[in-house]
């Protein structure tokens, strides 16, 4: 920055991180209302969250990034873009989702409302930050509050250890995690001198590496490498993805989704950052990219590898999450071999944060709607259509989505990555991942076949639905249709 | 390989040390006479001859203490990085390179350490109001 520069605060920065304040402060008042009102005050609790969640969101839409290029803010340590609007405008939408999803199954857990509400939105704030961050601090601190509010909301139950198992899981392997992360970050600091994002590609496309450690390139190539390893932590990529289907399976079910869609989302899009820190260092060794390719095929294998035999939803979901984020790395790939794919491969992986999100949180959304039943085996689904057609048809259509059936957004989405490969002649690759993506619809269908061709168990009953509850599942529906058959209404 | 051999003198002293503790253990342990008796496997000299077993729960309430240290502590710290630079006399208001005023500068930082503090206080009203102040 030239000394010139220097400013202080201004409204065109807060107007863009608005959406962020309205949130932190939405919060800090659910925190103030579940302290000082005893008992009748916890119904509201969900009312205000969704208020101030709904409010960052009109915010967000109307005041935020205003389709130039992009913006900067603060001193250059955010960065707004397209794929950061609609990333935000996703993690948005999915915490009011699982927001609307979650009352009856905190009463029913007896799950500590305040703080749970609390901690979702907070979650939601650093997810939102994370996204835009454009400086090596800014992200590992939102990084950072995302993690601990989720290891607490995976905590959050207590008294069941499962979910306590859970949440020491997630905090140790998290911790490791963010461990190789900031290692990474100090080598890359190490060897270019900066930190933000800005200064880092300037001197990356200048070729002559600054920095205390005389531009030894051996350690930027180690220190994207590190990052890779903690950014594959938090997004599950294989062979980093362990803990997933344990925290999943552990974690409450509302927070389980907020953990595979919205910390997913937001790790991309931050990812998708550092990634174009890599593209614009000419002397990338190939080791870098033959890592991201084999971490992309081992994440896809493993994926549907792991969920062909679980038997319980939450780790089947998990399972299929790791082969969808290796999904999220091909455009990555194409773009390392060919890269004017650039803006092809954003789009793409653009619109994937949107399927990806839609059809994983409608997932979640039924089990959640289910209660206890919904995180129980895959048995426990057999004839569910006799039981509740509006649940059994919403997770058939989130898991035929996540196959990548026709009309809907996962086709639209998976096709889109595919192109990039194809485009830059990856065809092994879109091969592979082509044939993975038919191998999956065997156990997504497994619990479609499940629900409509089984008969329900003899003591089950029909299952009730709250209000909030069809609502949520019904925005989800129409987005899965929606945004499949109107593509340019998101990019 | 020749800038190695002024190490190889360093490389003797260790195998030779470390062969020494151990020819000398080993002849302890080997050639020594063991008689056992109760007063042997008690604590040494100053250790408290222990009673109980080891398995008991141990109360963690020095953890809450802990916590709350740390909101202070992070307190204090901003608080004297901030005063130390609140007045702007470090910068050089009139040299044109800032876009602001020492009176700007300061209504900011006032500003900024008031949402910090306000922030950190919603925090202790928290742990007030949930009884993490009290000893008991």
């Amino acid at each position: 920055m030239e000394p010139n520069s220097i400013t202080l605060i201004n409204s065109h920065d807060l107007a863009l991180v608005a959406p962020a304040i309205v949130l932190g402060v939405s919060a800090l008042i659910v925190l103030l209302v579940d302290l000082f009102s005893m008992k009748l005050g916890r119904s509201v609790l969900p009312l205000l969250t969704l208020g101030g969640l709904g409010l960052a969101l009109i915010v967000h839409v109307t005041t935020g990034y205003r389709g130039a290029e992009f913006e900067i803010a603060f001193d250059g340590c955010l960065r707004f873009d397209r794929m950061t609007y609609i990333a935000q405008i996703v993690i948005l939408s999915l915490t009011l989702f699982l927001t609307l999803v979650s009352p009856l199954y905190l009463i029913r857990r007896r799950i500590p409302r305040g703080e749970y509400y609390v901690l979702i939105m907070f979650a939601a704030l650093a997810m939102m930050v994370l996204s835009a961050s454009n400086e090596l601090l800014t992200l590992f601190i939102n990084l950072e509050l995302l993690s601990f509010c989720l290891y607490i909301l995976t905590g959050i139950e207590q008294g069941n250890l499962r979910s306590t198992e859970a949440a020491f899981k997630y905090f140790t392997i998290g911790s490791y995690a963010a461990a190789f992360l900031l290692f990474g970050m100090t080598m890359v600091y190490g060897a270019t001198g900066a930190t933000h994002f800005d200064e880092i590609r300037v001197i990356l496309a200048s070729g002559s590496l600054g920095g205390a450690l005389g531009g030894n390139s051996l350690f930027l190539a180690g220190g994207f490498a590190l990052m890779l390893v903690g950014f594959g932590f938090k997004l599950t990529l294989a062979p980093f993805h362990m803990y997933a289907p344990d925290v999943y399976a552990g974690a409450p079910t509302p927070v389980a989704g907020l953990i595979a869609t919205g910390s997913k989302v937001a790790a991309v899009t931050a990812f998708f950052a550092i990634f174009e820190l890599m593209i614009a260092w000419g002397d990338l060794p190939a080791g870098v990219y033959y890592a991201l390719y084999g971490v992309v095929v081992l994440s896809i294998i493993f994926g549907n590898l792991g969920a062909l035999v679980q038997p319980n939803i939450k780790r089947l979901l998990a399972y299929s999450g790791v082969s969808h984020s290796g999904y999220f790395m091909i455009p990555l790939l194409a773009v390392m071999t060919s890269p004017e794919l650039m803006d092809k491969a954003e789009l793409a992986v653009t619109y994937y944060l949107l399927a990806y999100g839609v059809m994983t949180v409608l997932a979640f959304g039924v089990a959640t709607t289910l209660g206890p039943e919904g995180e129980r085996d895959i048995d426990r689904y057999a004839g569910l259509a006799r039981r509740s057609p509006v649940l059994a048809a919403a997770m058939a259509l989130a898991l035929l989505s996540m196959t990548g059936v026709p009309i809907t957004v996962g086709f639209v989405g998976k096709f889109r990555l595919f192109a990039v490969a194809v485009d830059a002649g990856l065809y092994p690759l879109a091969i592979f991942a082509l044939l993975a993506s038919v191998a999956s619809a065997y156990y997504y269908l497994r619990v479609v076949v499940k629900m409509y061709m089984e008969e329900p168990p003899a003591e089950a009953e029909p299952i009730p639905l709250e209000g909030s509850n069809a609502l949520a599942l019904l925005a989800g529906v129409v987005c899965i249709f929606l945004f499949a058959v109107l593509p340019a209404l998101v990019v | 390989m020749e800038h190695l051999i002024p190490y190889i003198a360093i490389g003797m002293i260790l195998v030779f040390a470390a062969g020494f503790a151990v020819v000398n253990s080993l002849l302890g342990t080997l050639i020594g006479p063991t008689k056992d008796n109760p007063a042997k496997r008690l604590a040494y000299e100053s250790g408290m001859v222990p009673t109980g077993e080891a398995n008991v729960r141990i109360p963690i309430k020095f953890y809450m203490v802990g916590l709350l240290f740390l909101i202070f502590d992070i307190e204090t710290i901003f608080l004297l990085a901030w005063a130390v630079v609140f007045k702007g006399n470090q910068i050089d208001f009139a040299s044109g390179n800032v876009g602001f005023t020492q009176t700007q500068f300061q209504h900011y930082g006032f500003f900024a350490m008031a949402v910090f503090i306000g922030v950190l206080m919603l925090a202790e009203i928290y742990a007030w109001k949930k009884g993490g102040f009290e000893w008991s």
